[in-house]
């Protein structure tokens, strides 16, 4: 009977499981399309908190929960399958979450606004977090098989996501997930009719929702695409669904948008259909055919590399729809390399190119990974524009931009030819930040390369809108800076950086505002300016790789004020929200943990032990599963690979570890192995991971999805150990304290991915693994102390 | 009056000594840019559609065009009919 029971059971929690992270990551790729990855990222934790809340409830009301247990499981599975489908409606609904623009618009920041959202996103998955709980609790003798399920589930459901993102719209998916619950209560009902049938009754309830409701949000207000839907004769032409995001192309006869172009133009620019990922706009399909077109794109900024040498081999790095790819045909170039990852965006360049084709090869790959694998010189190498039109001021603050740091700019400069240029464009802000930050990445890549007169290697012009910089490998020849002023004057731009000269102040065309102070501070390495300025304008690095991140965590009350009194334009609402979140989160955690200590006693040393122990567990393992994932994002090309690999490969061998312990119920000397285990492997990492992994970047993908399993399961694996052993010493010593110590374990498990975070943008991710090492010695260190 | 897509302007009447654009585009109309008059004066918010825009003046002397960044704005998007009627 015990087995027939654990079966029934164990089939339950990996239906629960699977539908719960299959939840969390639908919501995040939501969310990633009505406001923005910074505000999605968050999800991860408030999913947990969602289980931190669970472990607090059945603290309270254990006795009631054992005593009720299967009509409680039932019960909580049907709720958490409701909650799924009441969600599935607030988020169509407009203005019920708080929507991060709205700190724009307001001088004081809505704390209960930010907080009924947490609450509202979270509900979902306190009861179904709630069942594995009583599960937990219930059959504590055998955790480790129920852990087991629980973290198989969890695996099987985020890899179930990335293949219903290929078939279902976001919302679709959302609907098709609260199956899940509903499946597992089945399961749970034994002969208990009312709850099977309730459970029949709800799915196919869900079943006529998901065949017509929308497979489409509400989306901010204030997104690319809303705001050009706005159009009068806008409208969505094409919608495409996938794990790299929601594809939509959007066709409008008033929309025009062209890069940087001369004052001198005269001629029509024809309207253009643009494509959004995730309702932010990455660009327009041009025609490549059309002589108009590539006539515009002659009479730009981008064309000065073009006009000053004839280079033959041209790269462009995240080519997206093809802007660049225009530029460098409209100069009849022959051989022209576009990387772009994203395959959908890949094929559109493919469809419009035609017979274009042969000139133009497409690389589906990350721009940095296929630099480093690529054994070609480049006479051009063409980076995206930053910030094109300030778009995306201070929302991607939190993205990882790995092409623009200095180890990126180091990649891309071995890749050139000898006679090479590297040329990058950047909209110009107030108070100057991208334009500042990327010439201090470039200006330090060349000092690492031992260059000494950068003023001989750089050049930049601007015009009314950006500001163009090139980087040569050789210096610039005297006809060079004179075919340079040329293209300045016929074009009615002006040259702000002039090779030899330097920086000079030049503004007979273009009044902007004054960067030339900032320019030559930076260029000569004024180690005060970076300090004074108020924000952070320090080259970004590879552990360190927030391009877009500039606010100094000192000084956020200073720039609030600047920004309220409309001295500066916009502010990093990205690393705000982030701030603002960890502190609301933290009050939270705090109240929840000391919740139960009305039920369970005052502070005494078996609570502080728990405490440490599970809080060590949780926040350690959290620290780990950040930097993995952020390396793997650049060894896989891809964050939805990166998160589904890591993910699962950590799940699933934790889940093996602790089905190991439960077999093996290892001894003290075991244990100690174990956590020494654990501490040796991350540090491990801080010395080998990142050298390993641009070792064997030039991989094969199915190598590579080898290597992701095999560095990050192992770890894991010792890592699923001592939760159960938790568990198993707590069901000896103080059985009450369980729910406690799981509680405990998931609030940690909420702050750590945003402290994580908040640690990698300050002080960079090899900071993060060790402060997963201290955890973890935490965790030691309290089991080592016995009560 | 003109009912029409303001970046075309209004060419029939061109050119102009004062050129006054009250709604944010991507770029500066090359259709306004001609029908400015030598010596004319132009204002328009250049940008982003919803987070800012730059005030920028444009002035045409002589066939030469100077522009100038005033101050950051935010303006609803230029658009019309589309038609160039």
């Amino acid at each position: 009977m015990i087995n027939n029971t654990f079966l029934r059971i164990s089939i339950a929690a990996i239906f629960l499981s699977a539908g719960l992270i299959a939840y969390q990551i639908s919501l995040l790729q939501v969310l990633s399309i009505t406001q923005w990855y910074h505000f999605a990222f968050l999800i991860i934790s408030i999913a947990l908190l969602g289980w931190g809340v669970a472990g607090t409830f059945l603290s309270l009301f254990k006795e009631f929960f054992m005593k009720n247990f299967d009509v409680c499981l039932q019960l909580l599975c049907i709720l958490c399958a409701v909650f799924m489908m009441l969600n599935n409606f607030l988020i169509r609904i407009p203005g019920f979450f708080f929507d991060t623009c709205s700190l724009l618009l307001t001088d004081k920041i809505d704390f209960l606004h930010i907080t009924i959202t947490i609450i509202m996103l979270m509900y979902p998955f306190v009861p179904g977090a709630m069942v594995l709980g009583i599960l937990f609790t219930k059959y504590s003798a055998i955790i480790g098989k129920i852990y087991c399920a629980n973290l198989t589930g969890s695996g099987i459901g985020s890899i179930l996501i990335l293949f219903l993102t290929w078939f279902l719209f976001p919302m679709k998916i959302l609907i098709v997930i609260a199956f899940f619950p509903l499946l597992s209560a089945i399961f749970l009902a034994k002969r208990n009719y009312f709850a099977i049938f309730s459970s029949i009754f709800i799915i196919i309830f869900n079943s006529v929702i998901l065949l017509t409701q929308s497979g489409f949000p509400y989306i901010s207000e204030y997104k690319d695409i809303k705001r050009v839907l706005s159009l009068p004769d806008a409208k969505i032409i094409k919608s495409i669904s996938s794990p790299y995001g929601l594809i939509q192309v959007l066709s409008s006869k008033s929309f025009r948008i062209t890069p940087c172009l001369s004052l001198k133009f005269t001629g029509e620019i024809p309207p253009e259909d643009q494509v959004f990922v995730n309702a932010d706009r990455v660009g327009s399909l041009m025609d490549f055919h059309s002589s108009v077109v590539m006539d515009i794109y002659k009479n730009t900024t981008g064309s000065l590399p073009y006009t000053i040498r004839t280079p033959k081999n041209v790269l462009i790095l995240n080519a997206s729809t093809g802007t660049g790819v225009a530029q460098a045909l409209a100069w009849n170039r022959n051989s022209i390399g576009a990387v772009e990852l994203n395959p959908i965006l890949c094929s559109f360049l493919r469809k419009r190119l035609d017979k274009l084709n042969d000139k133009v090869s497409i690389h589906i790959e990350g721009s940095r990974l296929f630099l480093e694998q690529s054994d070609k010189a480049y006479d051009l190498i063409i980076l995206p524009t930053i910030n094109y039109l300030g778009e995306n001021t201070g929302l991607n603050a939190l993205d990882t931009q790995y092409i623009m740091t200095i180890e990126g700019f180091n990649t891309i400069w071995e890749k050139l030819s000898d006679n090479g240029i590297i040329f990058v464009s950047c909209w110009q802000d107030y108070p100057p930040r991208y334009s500042y930050k990327i010439l201090s990445s470039m200006i330090e890549m060349l000092r690492n390369k031992g260059i000494v007169d950068v003023y001989n290697h750089i050049c930049a012009v601007q015009s009314w809108g950006d500001i163009s910089f090139m980087i040569s490998k050789v210096k610039f020849q005297q006809s060079e800076i004179n075919k340079i002023n040329n293209f300045c004057n016929n074009l009615l731009f002006d040259p702000l950086i002039v090779p030899g000269k330097g920086v000079i102040h030049c503004q007979d065309h273009n009044q902007n505002s004054d960067f030339c102070n900032g320019f030559t501070k930076i260029i000569n390495n004024d180690k005060n300016f970076y300090n004074e300025y108020r924000f952070n304008i320090l080259p970004s690095t590879d552990d360190k790789p927030y391009f877009s991140q500039f606010m100094k965590i000192t000084k956020i009350l200073q720039i609030l004020k600047l920004y309220r009194k409309g001295d500066i334009t916009f502010m990093e609402l990205g690393y705000l929200v982030l701030l603002i979140t960890v502190l609301i989160l933290f009050a939270v955690s705090l109240l929840m943990i000391l919740l139960p200590l009305f039920t369970l006693g005052p502070m005494n040393q078996k609570k502080l032990w728990t405490l440490a122990y599970f809080g060590g567990i949780g926040a350690g393992y959290m620290f780990v599963e950040v930097v993995l994932i952020q390396n793997f994002i650049f060894y896989l090309n891809s964050p939805i690979y990166s998160v589904s690999l890591v993910v699962t490969s950590m799940l699933f061998f934790s889940g093996l570890g602790s089905f190991m312990e439960d077999k093996i119920n290892f001894d003290k000397k075991g244990i100690t192995t174990i956590f020494a285990m654990i501490v040796c492997f991350l540090i491990l990492f801080t010395a080998f991971l990142s050298p390993f992994l641009h070792f064997s970047s030039g991989f094969s993908f199915l190598l590579k999805v080898i290597v992701t399993i095999t560095i990050a399961g192992i770890p894991s694996y010792f890592m699923g150990v001592p939760f159960p052993v938790g568990i198993k010493y707590l069901l000896v010593k103080s059985e009450k304290l369980i729910p406690w110590g799981w509680a405990i374990n998931s609030f940690f498990s909420v702050l750590t991915p945003l402290v994580a975070l908040i640690i990698s943008i300050e002080f960079g991710f090899s900071f993060v693994i060790m402060a997963g090492v201290f955890a973890y010695l935490v965790t030691f260190l309290a089991w080592l102390k016995s009560f | 009056m003109k009912i029409g897509d303001g970046y075309y302007g209004w060419e029939e009447k061109a050119p102009f000594d004062r050129i006054i654009v009250t709604a944010a585009a991507g770029h500066i109309p090359p259709p306004l840019l001609k029908q400015l008059k030598d010596g004319g004066i132009m204002i328009i918010p250049v940008g982003s559609f919803l987070f800012f825009q730059y005030l920028i003046l444009v002035k045409k002397n002589n066939s030469k065009i100077i522009t100038e960044k005033l101050i950051p704005v935010r303006f609803v998007p230029l658009t019309g009919s589309g038609n160039n009627d």
